[in-house]
């Protein structure tokens, strides 16, 4: 089992904090890296720390090669969705079948196919808040 | 296994913690002293892990764009 980090987890220091108990290989895949940098670079923070933090806590930058490119976006034929959802697919393609995704958007992911037991929203309270939502409703 | 060179060091263990050192080098079929070189690994991985999230949670003030950042649905 990997862990593979989406970009809103490096907002949530919680959803950081969850990585200390992980044994498990922890991927980024390079979109996430691309969109992270680019916050860190529009915000004029050191992108020389960032780098220098992902490989002190022995994370592992993943390429998107032909595999990962395609995983879940053949499926994503209408426009619209591919406008909305295009990083999310790239993302989601380095998610194998025994890997878990660390995100602050499941909705998406699981709209994408990530089938939703690989899918851990962060952070955590969230999850029961919105769980919370829906058991109050029904 | 080439080691080069090594020093020899007394450690100090429990019983049951030389009880457990022998089988975790018997179940991988490796050596005590490799067991204890794995967990220094481990501990060097989990200091510096650590170390590098309390960094990064200091850069977590610094948030993407909406569809980057959290919605709630």
């Amino acid at each position: 089992m990997r862990v593979v980090l989406d970009t809103g987890v490096f907002y949530h220091p919680e959803a950081l904090d969850m990585l200390r108990w992980y044994a498990a290989p922890v991927v980024v895949p390079v979109v996430v890296y691309a969109e992270r940098r680019r916050q860190l670079a529009k915000a004029k923070a050191a992108l020389d720390d960032f780098d220098r933090l992902l490989d002190e806590i022995g994370v592992t930058l993943e390429a998107l090669g032909p595999d990962e490119a395609i995983r879940f976006t053949s499926e994503l034929v209408d426009d619209r969705k591919w406008t909305r959802l295009a990083r999310d697919a790239f993302i989601a393609g380095h998610v194998g079948p025994d890997d878990r995704l660390f995100t602050t958007n499941p909705r998406d992911f699981i709209e994408l196919g990530v089938p939703e037991k690989q899918v851990i929203e962060v952070p955590a309270w969230r999850a029961r808040e919105r769980e919370k939502i829906r058991s109050d409703r029904e | 296994m080439n080691m080069g060179h090594t020093t020899t060091k007394k450690v100090r263990l429990k019983p049951a913690d030389t009880a457990r050192l022998a089988r975790l080098a018997e179940l991988t079929h490796s050596t005590e002293s490799e067991v204890l070189r794995q967990g220094l690994d481990l501990v060097d991985q989990m200091v510096r892990r650590e170390r590098g999230i309390e960094r990064l949670k200091e850069l977590a003030v610094i948030r993407g764009p909406d569809k980057e950042r959290y919605a709630f649905r």
